[in-house]
């Protein structure tokens, strides 16, 4: 393993990191979105959208992405809709995140008594007013864990774009692979490439969870 | 001496609640509440007293009667909740205290965001009020922190930060351990000194006797009684009365002669 | 949140501290379970450089009884997957005549270009017949036999928008397989082309079908192939690039094989054999737009 060779290469990991970190943040984005929607839905009985988000849910969560990817890249478009990789890399990543984040969201909505909505509403608040103040600060509190754990994994699985052309971290290391040989070096690269990506993600979230436990919330 | 005034400030006019699976709650209430009074209302395990006291503020809604807030009826169809709630406040059994807030985080959270207090007025209302229930230092704390006496006593003056005209108590003191119901109670008698209007639902029948104005007695979704206290507790008028204050009685036949207590004790290894 | 007798916290709201110990406890686990996989990835990798299994001589082949090649399995009219699952195409028929020669039974392993190298150094075949264009850099690695086809660069693209001329790609999207000259070839001479790199050949002709690229680089034995295959598409330019040749690969220092691959050659040059492939597999593809002899190479000599 050569220190040269290392350094030789590490611009090309830093830039495809770029593309990695932007495609995962969007996706991640797009994920919790859905995921908010969905545990709302699910967390009012809302009539029909439940059963729907219930299915949505068990599609997402037992397809893998790359199948997923699949889908979206190679078969839309022969009914015409074309998008490019880096579209369906972010709706894939929305789409299976958004599975997981729901379930999360919903687990951390349920465990928060529905007699606090009581009490907020006993002081004059609109309902919407308590779930903004009240439900879903500690609901979210409690789903912290599941929710970071699932944004590790977003951003795990974006090395599969690279079957969509998408030159991220996974598909530059095959690049140096395939062109130099330096198979050692490039894999190197790319765990501390994933590395300085998820490390700092990780540790924000237990300062996150860290903030709480004085208040009681999350564990 | 508490003031009152005749001026009705509740009135419950055959108020009736029937759950969508066919069970009463309540069988036609009849219940009026003056100025500055101090209602208790007492009875057996069932027999609708919490649930009457939750149609009072809309959280459980009337399938029968009205009810009238300073002369105007808050039980119609257009009526708008969130603003009845900020004159009619309440205090649960489990104090409901927002786990993720401070104590004074609670207790600005509705002055602020409902009544549009601006924060810093907020927060010193809110400080004074725990200086006056001697929990100035806990500002800070969260709920998790405290006792539960003292997180009742939280529930209470975050109710009475947003002013209200009513208060309503629901079985505040039946979760907490035995010692720390009284610094609750010393907290809603000098309420009811001040003259705060309250309804309050117990069964600590000690303090109903000391605090109540007036005690009503339900069983079974209707009023069975009313009285002033003394007469209430000493000579209640219908049997079910008699039968309630009955369960809280206790004798024994026969008892054992104890050991004679006036010798000194033996001296033992 | 009700009070149960007991469980009040204390005046000071302090939650208990973590024993120290199950704190150091769990950091030496984890350690442990880092250093494990360090060394277990190091082994691994270090092995796949050198040689995870070394080269079996044609004596070992025989005694096993079963020679592994490795080829395409998605690239017609070379190595495919016909109906009924059965491998077809100009390589097979050629590696199929090996193991017939050898005397051992044929495992035919299906292989993705980037990987070529890799199934050899690795020893998970013995022979990569998947038309693989001998390179000087590929030569570093692998051994070569001597050449069975001829071959350049080509070029697809959709019959609205022909390109004809490399300068056309200028600053626009094409589509190559990833491990293939076709990537080298553009990297190093145009690189002011925007290269969009797939694994298969299935994929990237999805993606030419679906417009992602202004035309599909790859070898022009393929082009033509593919192109005459799809209307829309034509082969518009029939060589790029140098000249260069295929021909079969085994693992780095298997002299014995290589020297086995060589002499095979020249029998099946005395009877014609790869024209004899030509008429089966590939004259029905290119019928009358390309001759035998303009891809054919017999007896491993380049005419």
């Amino acid at each position: 393993m050569s220190p040269d060779v290392l350094l030789e290469h590490a611009p090309l990991f830093a830039r495809a990191a770029v593309v990695t970190v932007r495609i995962a943040a969007l996706g991640i984005l797009g994920a919790l979105t859905v995921g908010l929607v969905c545990a709302a839905v699910e967390h009012f009985r809302v009539p029909v959208g439940r059963q729907a988000v219930r299915a949505y849910v068990e599609l997402a969560r037992n397809t893998p992405l790359v199948v997923q990817l699949f889908f979206l890249y190679f078969a839309l478009p022969k009914v015409g809709v074309v998008w490019s990789g880096e579209a369906c890399a972010i709706i894939g990543l929305t789409f299976l995140g958004g599975g997981y984040m729901a379930e999360a969201l919903r687990s951390g909505l349920d465990a928060v008594d529905a007699s606090q909505v009581d009490g907020a509403l006993s002081l004059g608040m609109s309902r919407g007013a308590a779930l903004r103040h009240v439900v879903l600060p500690q609901g979210v509190a409690v789903a912290v864990p599941a929710l970071t754990a699932n944004v590790i994994f977003l951003v795990k699985e974006t090395s599969v774009v690279s079957v969509v052309a998408l030159p991220d971290l996974m598909y530059v290391a095959k690049d140096i692979i395939g062109s130099s040989y330096d198979t050692r070096e490039a894999l190197t690269l790319l765990v501390v490439a994933y590395l300085v990506i998820l490390l700092p993600v990780a540790l924000g979230a237990r300062a996150l969870e860290g903030r709480w436990r004085r208040a009681g919330l999350g564990s | 001496m508490t003031t009152t005034t005749d001026a009705p400030v509740l009135e419950l006019r055959d108020v009736r609640k029937t759950y969508p699976g066919g069970v009463t709650a309540l069988d036609g209430v009849d219940l009026t509440v003056r100025r500055g009074e101090v209602v208790v209302i007492v009875g057996p395990s069932g027999c609708g007293k919490s649930t009457l006291l939750r149609t009072v503020n809309g959280l459980e809604p009337l399938t029968g009667g009205a009810i009238a807030l300073d002369g105007s009826q808050i039980t119609g169809s257009g009526t708008r909740w969130e603003t009845v709630r900020q004159r009619v406040g309440m205090v649960f059994q489990s104090y409901e205290l927002f786990n993720h807030l401070t104590v004074l985080g609670n207790l600005t959270l509705a002055p602020v965001r409902v009544a549009g207090t601006p924060r810093a007025k907020a927060e010193r209302r809110g400080l004074e009020l725990l200086a006056r229930v001697g929990l100035a230092d806990k500002a800070g704390s969260y709920p998790r922190e405290l006792s539960g006496g003292q997180r009742q006593r939280v529930a209470i003056v975050r109710a009475l930060a947003m002013q209200p005209e009513v208060l309503l108590l629901d079985e505040i003191t039946a979760s907490l351990d035995p010692e720390m119901v009284r610094e609750v109670l010393d907290v809603v008698v000098e309420l009811a000194d001040n003259g705060m209007t309250m309804l309050v639902v117990t069964h600590e029948m000690g303090f109903a006797r000391a605090v109540a104005d007036r005690v009503v007695l339900m069983d079974r979704g209707r009023v069975v009684e009313e009285a002033e206290p003394e007469e209430f507790f000493t000579n209640p008028r219908s049997d079910r009365a008699r039968a309630f204050l009955q369960t809280f009685t206790y004798t024994r036949s026969t008892r054992r002669a104890g050991p004679d207590v006036s010798a000194e004790p033996a001296a033992e290894g | 949140m009700s009070t149960t007798p007991g469980t009040t916290p204390d005046a000071t709201g302090e939650v208990a501290a973590a024993p120290k110990r199950r704190t150091t406890l769990v950091a030496a686990i984890v350690v442990a379970a880092l250093a494990l996989a360090g060394v277990v990835t190091w082994l691994a990798f270090g092995r796949s450089q050198g040689a995870a299994t070394g080269p079996r001589t044609v004596a070992q082949i025989q005694e096993a009884g079963k020679v592994r090649i490795g080829v395409f399995s998605d690239k017609a009219p070379f190595g495919s997957v016909d109906s009924s699952g059965a491998y077809v195409g100009y390589d097979i028929e050629y590696a199929e005549r090996v193991a017939k020669d050898l005397g051992v039974t044929l495992e035919l392993v299906p292989v993705e270009a980037a990987a070529r190298v890799e199934y050899l150094t690795s020893g998970k075949v013995d022979i990569i017949l998947a038309n693989f264009t001998v390179t000087e850099e590929r030569a570093e690695k692998v051994d070569f036999a001597k050449p069975y086809l001829k071959v350049s660069l080509g070029v697809v693209s959709p019959d609205g928008a022909p390109i004809t001329d490399v300068a056309q790609l200028d600053g626009k999207d094409v589509l190559v397989v990833r491990g293939t000259t076709a990537e080298t070839y553009l990297e190093a001479h145009h690189p002011e082309v925007k290269i969009q790199k797939y694994e298969q050949y299935t994929e990237v002709t999805n993606a030419l079908l679906d417009g992602r690229g202004a035309a599909w680089v790859t070898d022009n034995t393929e082009a033509l192939a593919w192109a005459k295959n799809n209307d829309g598409f034509s082969t518009t330019i029939a060589s790029l690039g140098p000249q260069d040749s295929i021909a079969a690969a085994v693992q780095k220092g298997n002299a014995d094989l290589l020297r086995w691959l060589d002499d095979e050659l020249v029998t099946l040059g005395k009877e014609n054999f790869f024209h004899a492939a030509y008429t089966k597999t590939l004259e029905p593809v290119y019928g009358t737009d390309v001759s035998a002899d303009e891809l054919v190479v017999e007896g491993g000599v380049v005419r």
